[in-house]
């Protein structure tokens, strides 16, 4: 494991004039799960919003699976699957819509498209539901639809942030066993403030306060303060 | 990899379907209209009838003011439920965003235009027999300027505090050049010839309209981000 | 006060009195207009300092979206708000005029009408920025607004070209249509405004950049 997924060096980012991230250097290597921890307003989300692409840096360089994501933002975005709090579904449109119109923006080709909803939607429980208009599905059957959507084009890199949040428990178990599977064949960053299940699931963690890195390594050497 | 208009194409797609299925924002822009046609006679209707340069003038008077329910949700809606993200983040070009809203926002009033503009003419008195091709290249063209306006005063308007107070600060201002363009040129169609050659307006129109497309689109990255 | 500053400052006084000098001393009374056509110079030198100064603000626009550097921001809010004010007496001395030529001080004219709506336009952009208090996003959105609002100046600048209007066209393709001594005091405004206006920019983006450092430093402290 010595290539790096995210590399990222003296990176500085404001919002007006309160500092987020405070001249970070990081490095996320490639394959495995990544965990991102800190309490809130530790500049988490920040980070993952620059790494997505969604945010510009003030200062310092980045570079996502190769590239640089304010330079080569579609480059960049090819590789990305996001999960977040809040689900990015239309509520009007029928899971299998919504999941058409996503294959349309990522370009996936119609065979691909089919059967990664074959089997995604087999993994997540999900295939019976995937005729009724979102509105209609419970708020845990909305979160499995949102996570096979961001698996739809079978990311490199998956962010996820603070996914388990509101999670009912067999969705945690389900997507956490899904996680474990691919290890080793896709980059998955996990922010968390929830420390005992970071430790439990990531490979490697950096953790931040106030918008600097204070500790990063391989899981063995987290030490669990914030 | 998706093209940038396949993917705008599929974003209109999508909004039209919502649109369709929620159904109650286009009709409850033609019940406006109606109001408004209803407001405009007390104050103008002398002796049973309105000048016929009045009377067309209002047509687009009341699609302006319609306008203001159509695209004010244009981004809103999606900022709000938090799809907007979903978009930010896929492998398509800003503009392609840009462009897909314009296309809808065109269909969405085009769709209560073909109903509007002949009850209009018949209530108002005034008739575009004149010159049907200018007329319907006027609609099109003037309804497209309107919307590529409106879908950027929508996304300009997601980060202020006041979004339904502000929306017509930032769309009506900006569409206004639109709108004296467009009322000029109707005049002419309905009353004959004037000063001004009409074909002269009528490129002002689209030279505006170009304007207007390209300076959003090439900008439009940059509302993306949050 | 820098060598420079005090030079700027010291010709932009000398012209700024030759510019009075000019207007109701030197420049003669037109042949129809009398002794109204000193309001002319009033009227033409705030029109074209205004549309500099929100073709500064488009600019200011560009630069910050491309450096995001707050800087440009805040020169580019300053350039609407004496914009706003040069529209304003623009506006102002167009009535007087018109009263004068026209004995009506507002005649519903397409370059009143164009000049009035970019007046309100670049006052929305104010009240626009007004209303987002993420201090980023205010600029980046400001700065996108600033940009596609600049078609409407355009339009405005063009309108006695494409309406035929009451509006006296000065300048076209066969050159000033002007007395040489009205000309002359002309120039002389220009200079004089756009002096006026480039130092006025400069004390209000002093103030600006003060407010803001002092904002950062209370935000600091909390």
């Amino acid at each position: 494991m010595s290539a790096k997924a995210v590399v990222v060096r003296n990176l500085t980012r404001r919002y007006g004039y309160r500092v987020a991230l405070k001249d970070i250097s990081l490095d996320f290597s490639e394959n495995g799960i990544q965990g991102l921890f800190g309490a809130n307003g530790a500049g988490k989300t920040t980070l993952m919003r620059i790494i997505s692409t969604l945010l510009r840096p003030h200062s310092g360089t980045i570079s996502v699976m190769g590239f640089d994501p304010q330079e080569e933002p579609e480059e960049v975005k090819k590789y990305l699957g996001l999960v977040g709090d809040k689900t990015l579904l239309y509520d009007e449109l029928s899971g299998i819509e919504n999941l058409r119109f996503y294959s349309k923006l990522y370009g996936l080709h119609r065979d691909f498209f089919e059967t990664q909803v074959e089997e995604l939607s087999q993994r997540f429980a999900i295939k019976t539901w995937l005729e009724e208009p979102v509105k209609n599905l419970s708020t845990g059957l909305k979160k499995r639809l949102d996570i096979v959507r961001s698996l739809i084009h079978n990311p490199m890199l998956l962010l996820l942030d603070e996914p388990f949040s509101g999670l009912d428990k067999d969705t945690t178990e389900d997507f956490w066993d899904y996680l474990n599977e691919h290890r080793n064949t896709r980059t998955t960053i996990v922010t968390t403030h929830n420390l005992a299940l970071g430790a439990n699931l990531c490979d490697e963690f950096v953790t931040l306060r106030k918008g600097v890195v204070i500790n990063q390594g391989p899981i063995s050497q987290f030490d669990q303060t914030l | 990899m998706t093209s940038g208009l396949g993917a705008a194409l599929a974003i209109a797609k999508k909004d039209i379907i919502i649109q369709l299925r929620k159904k109650f924002e286009a009709f409850s822009m033609f019940l406006f209209a109606l109001i408004a046609v209803l407001a405009y006679s007390f104050a103008l209707v002398s002796q049973g009838s309105i000048p016929a340069d009045v009377g067309s003038a209002m047509l687009w008077v009341i699609i302006f003011f319609m306008g203001m329910f159509g695209f004010a949700p244009i981004f809103l809606s999606e900022s709000e439920t938090g799809t907007l993200r979903g978009l930010a983040t896929a492998p398509i070009p800003a503009w392609a965003v840009y462009v897909g809203k314009v296309i809808y926002g065109f269909v969405l009033m085009g769709i209560v235009e073909v109903f509007l503009v002949p009850i209009i003419s018949i209530l108002f008195g005034f008739s575009f027999l004149n010159d049907i091709p200018l007329t319907v290249a006027v609609l099109v063209v003037g309804t497209l300027d309107l919307s590529a306006v409106g879908s950027m005063a929508s996304a300009l308007v997601m980060p202020s505090e006041a979004k339904a107070t502000v929306f017509p600060l930032v769309y009506f201002p900006t569409a206004t050049s639109g709108l004296i363009l467009l009322i000029e040129i109707t005049k002419i169609i309905v009353l004959g010839p004037g000063v001004v050659p009409i074909m002269l307006l009528f490129e002002i129109l689209l030279a505006h309209l170009i304007a207007m497309l390209t300076l959003s689109a090439s900008v439009f990255h940059f509302a993306l981000s949050p | 006060m820098s060598n420079t500053r005090l030079i700027f400052l010291a010709v932009a006084a000398v012209i700024s009195l030759l510019y009075v000098y000019m207007t109701w001393i030197f420049s003669p009374p037109d042949a129809i207009l009398g002794e109204n056509v000193r309001i002319f110079f009033q009227h033409i030198a705030p029109a074209l300092v205004a549309y500099g100064l929100f073709g500064g603000t488009l600019l200011c626009g560009v630069m910050y979206l491309w450096k995001g550097d707050l800087k440009y921001d805040i020169i580019g809010a300053v350039s609407i708000k004496l914009g706003l004010l040069f529209t304003t007496i623009t506006l102002l001395s167009g009535m007087l005029w018109a009263n004068a030529a026209w004995h009506s001080p507002w005649n519903w004219d397409p370059r009143e009408t164009t000049t009035l709506i970019l007046w309100i336009a670049y006052a929305c952009i104010l009240a626009y920025r007004a209303s987002v208090t993420d201090r980023e996003a205010r600029a980046q959105f400001g700065s996108i607004f600033g940009i596609v609002a600049f078609p409407m100046v355009l339009l405005s600048y063009l309108s006695i070209r494409i309406w035929n209007t009451l509006h006296p066209i000065v300048i076209d393709e066969s050159g000033f249509h002007m007395g040489i001594e009205h000309m002359m005091t002309l120039f002389v405004a220009m200079i004089a405004v756009t002096m006026i206006a480039l130092i006025m920019v400069e004390l209000a983006y002093k103030v600006d950049s003060a407010y803001e450092k002092l904002m950062r430093i209370r935000m600091s402290r909390s």
